[in-house]
């Protein structure tokens, strides 16, 4: 019996040095069992839509919507043209412009983008606003906000409605909620997304764009552009992103280190030029 | 007999320890309409194929932001962008915020979600009222729903056509 | 000190320093003969406890309290009700019968909540890393020509509680860092009543033993990540005992012999209380994990824990133990994982050998296998679990020769966790 332990602890730790072991940085992603984490119900989803609904609401009641139905078209045709090279098709994605100078674009839950009309006006060919948008687009896959305020659908079962008579009621339910909602405006207004939301929804950016078909290095022209003005256009990217420096040169390596080749894709300036007249 | 009962544990253990990383590969699905699969990590690669929504493929592991894959018998690598761990799914429905459909939804599906659970009692109309500090707009966010697009004409827009 | 003199028993046969000694004390009960008696926590005691490399979840205040930085979700609850049992067995220990001691408790022994807040995780659990309540009730007749019976009830009952805060951190992506601050009670009350009848007289012994201590157990630990799905854990602890009391009540009345070391209160009537106030030594318990995260389905872990070695005069020396456990868990879906695993429980207790004097009444070895199934839904899991221990060794009850002894238990256990 003695000899069995060390032999089986032997074994064990053969095995250990017999397995493939993958050395990527990873975000504890490998930790997550199949039970935790990532939320893949159907109730969750509708949670996750019901609230974007909501922090939406407050966005289009912070700024007015720009209600121009040929502006508004051409900014959906290129977002859902990059939404097809994402992974949540459970998601509606709609796109909408905010009659506003600032220069900044807002992502919310479920699956609501805007930009402002200073941002378009802003932006020179169509890679441009691909970028932007694409970087938006990415919180949403990324699952930035619903992981950060932990947005969750509540379950019906026997098992998780005696568990809730023990943690929690409808009252707090919808305490929480608000609460949740109010967060999230802090994280778009206030205080920014996480810095590492940040720079996944900017190398994110880089890789839809290059799968659409469009320039990636049109987000970072862009944002050297804006980089160049200071004012109160950019009054609230500033305090929430971090700084155009940091995002210029962490797009340049993203596109050098996956091999995109920036020649061989699109940037349609004429195409943008021409729904521009639209813009009033 | 209790030495034979231990035993049976150890080499049940043991089994599961072992046998598992022989099959156990992880899985995923194309949630993008189209995947191609790159011959290597990255997009200078060439293209081994293409393969379309729902597809399902077994995994060896991630190399920075692509999958490793078998596809074809050889190794191919597809971006995580377009894939995921789970089938892709259904176009969720959507929770309208109008009083009296949500207080009827309250009912019927109360626990589906949180913004049903939120809503209790409060139509939109209230909500707008009892909000002080900031302004809610759901005017525009049902003008921004209502806003369709036609699948066809994103891709034709993708092909090059005009807006 | 008289309280725990080591006790001895002669073998049948010659009765005259049969009871006195036995009755003086026994320096161990319970099973203070281990360190590894019960797996605290449900995914844990699936995988035979070797959970030091992974703890992320609100067990691992417990294991090490580092891996909670890794725990998803929000919230976490965790509770655990076990039930156990244990017998154990010393072959011919009188006029060539065996003794046969069991236990078994039917207890929640682990509960456990973890919450977020801002980069730190706090954390509170309450765990009972050590039950007994072990009974034996034994009557044997006609032992030899003179010896018309010998009676022995036994009861003893051994808690130890911890309970207490946790907090841990994130040093680096890879590294974290954790602490728990348990108070540590440990709660023992021993009864041993004994009666010999012989053709010419009797002997009759009762003793009461009690003993309180309270304390605080520490535990730090580390956790580190250097490549990725593997994990490396270490934790460190260790019980301080700061406060005990303890009493001892022997009785004795006898028509054929004279005890020792006790006064005379009555005719054939002998008694003496002591109280102490002495405080255990416990050892320092350094557990190492390395925790290998293969798939998304399967996680494959082992412990090596080591106790250091304790020099205690009062309640007896202990030598240092290395145990070890495997482990493994194997999701089938989402919704249903399995567990196996396997422990060593050695003895703590110096080796005996026939002819000296042994600090302990008992050395056995012990082994184990667990097993249990989880079924998950998105907020809650519900775990049914079960593990058998056996072992073989010697114990020295009776004089300095020594006995055959053996042990086997079995534990089942349910248990529930919850996030939100």
């Amino acid at each position: 019996m003695k000899r069995l332990i060390p032999a089986c602890v032997v074994l064990f730790l053969g095995a250990f040095a017999a397995l493939p072991v993958s050395y990527v940085y990873g975000e504890e992603e490998w930790r997550q069992r199949p039970s935790s984490g990532e939320t893949v119900g159907a109730d969750d989803i509708s949670a996750e839509i019901a609230f974007g609904r909501e922090v939406s609401a407050r966005i289009l009641g912070r700024y007015k919507l720009y209600d121009n139905p040929d502006v508004t078209k051409y900014v959906n045709l290129v977002g859902r043209s990059l939404v097809l090279n994402t992974n949540r098709p459970e998601l509606d994605f709609r796109f909408a412009v905010l009659d506003s100078s600032e220069l900044n674009a807002y992502a919310a839950p479920g699956g609501y983008v805007f930009i402002t009309k200073g941002a378009l006006a802003l932006v020179k060919d169509e890679s441009e606003l691909a970028g932007v948008l694409a970087h938006e687009i990415s919180h949403i896959t990324g699952k930035h906000v619903v992981k950060e305020l932990n947005i969750k659908g509540t379950e019906d079962s026997a098992v998780s409605g005696f568990a809730r008579l023990v943690g929690g009621s409808s009252e707090s339910a919808r305490l929480a909620f608000s609460q949740a909602v109010d967060k999230a405006l802090d994280m778009l207004f206030k205080d920014g997304y996480k810095r590492e939301d940040e720079t996944e929804a900017d190398r994110n950016a880089v890789l839809l764009c290059a799968l659409t078909g469009y320039d990636p290095s049109g987000l970072g022209r862009y944002l050297e552009r804006i980089g160049a003005i200071k004012g109160k256009q950019t009054e609230v990217i500033d305090r929430t992103h971090p700084s155009f420096s940091a995002r210029l040169a962490w797009i340049k390596e993203t596109i050098a280190g996956e091999g995109v080749d920036t020649a061989g894709l699109k940037t349609n300036k004429e195409r943008l030029t021409e729904a521009k007249k639209n813009l009033k | 007999m209790k030495v034979k009962i231990l035993l049976f544990f150890i080499i049940a253990a043991m089994t599961l320890m072992f046998a598992q990383p022989l099959f156990a590969l992880d899985a995923y699905y194309v949630q993008s309409i189209k995947a191609k699969v790159m011959s290597a990590s990255s997009f200078k690669s060439a293209i081994l194929g293409e393969v379309g929504k729902g597809y399902k493929f077994e995994s060896s592991g991630r190399q920075g932001s692509w999958i490793k894959v078998t596809f074809n018998a050889k190794e191919g690598y597809v971006s995580t962008l377009l894939l995921s761990t789970h089938p892709p799914m259904e176009k969720a429905g959507l929770i309208k915020a109008e009083g009296a459909d949500i207080n009827q939804g309250v009912r019927r599906r109360a626990s589906t979600s949180t913004s049903a659970a939120a809503a209790r009692g409060l139509t939109s109309d209230d909500r707008m009222r009892t909000s002080r500090e900031e302004e809610i707009d759901y005017k525009a966010l049902e003008k921004v729903e209502a806003f369709v697009v036609n699948p066809d004409e994103v891709a034709r827009f993708m092909t090059g056509g005009k807006p | 000190m008289a309280i725990f003199r080591r006790s001895r028993m002669k073998a049948a046969g010659s009765i005259i320093l049969f009871v006195a000694f036995m009755v003086l004390g026994q320096k161990a009960f319970a099973d203070q003969f281990h360190y590894n008696n019960l797996l605290i926590g449900d995914r844990a005691s699936g995988m035979g406890g070797a959970y030091t490399a992974v703890s992320d979840d609100a067990t691992g205040l417990y294991y090490n309290p580092a891996g909670i930085v890794y725990s998803s979700g929000r919230n976490l609850s965790a509770s655990v009700n076990a039930y156990y049992y244990l017998t154990k067995k010393y072959d011919g220990v009188i006029g060539g019968h065996g003794w046969e001691r069991k236990s078994s408790a039917l207890l929640p022994n682990f509960f456990g909540i973890v919450q977020p807040l801002g980069k730190i995780k706090f954390g509170f659990s309450y765990a009972v890393p050590d039950s007994i309540n072990e009974d034996q009730d034994q009557t044997f007749n006609n032992l030899s020509s003179t010896i018309t019976s010998y009676v022995i009830n036994f009861n003893n009952e051994d808690n130890t509680y911890n309970f207490g805060p946790s907090v841990a951190m994130e040093i680096t992506k890879s590294l974290s860092a954790g602490l728990t601050l348990y108070v540590h009670q440990r709660k023992a009350q021993l009864i041993l009543n004994q009666l010999v009848n012989t053709t010419t007289g009797y002997e009759w012994s009762n003793k009461y033993f009690e003993i309180n201590e309270s304390g605080v157990r520490p535990v730090l630990g580390f956790m580190w990540s250097p490549v990725d799905k593997l994990s490396l854990g270490l934790s460190l602890s260790k019980t301080v005992v700061l406060q005990s009391t303890a009493t001892d009540q022997v009785t004795e009345s006898s028509t054929i012999s004279t005890p020792s070391g006790l006064p005379l209160i009555n005719t054939n009537l002998w008694r003496k209380d002591a109280s102490s106030t002495d405080k255990r030594v416990y050892p320092l318990q350094v557990s190492a994990g390395a925790a290998y995260f293969a798939t998304n389905n399967l996680l494959l872990t082992t412990d090596v824990v080591y106790f250091t070695r304790v020099a205690d005069a009062v309640f007896g020396d202990r030598v240092a133990v290395v145990n070890v456990a495997l482990g493994t868990e194997y999701f089938i879906d989402r919704n249903w994982a399995v567990r196996g695993g396997f422990f060593t429980n050695y003895a703590s207790t110096p080796d005996i050998t026939a002819g000296v004097p042994a600090v302990a009444e008992e050395h056995i070895d012990l082994y184990g296998g667990t097993m249990s199934i989880s079924h998950f839904t998105r907020n809650t899991s519900v775990t049914l679990g079960g593990s058998i221990t056996t072992g073989t060794g010697l114990s020295q009850i009776s004089g300095t020769s020594t006995q055959d002894a053996s042990a086997f238990g079995w534990t089942l256990a349910l248990s529930s966790t919850y996030s939100y």
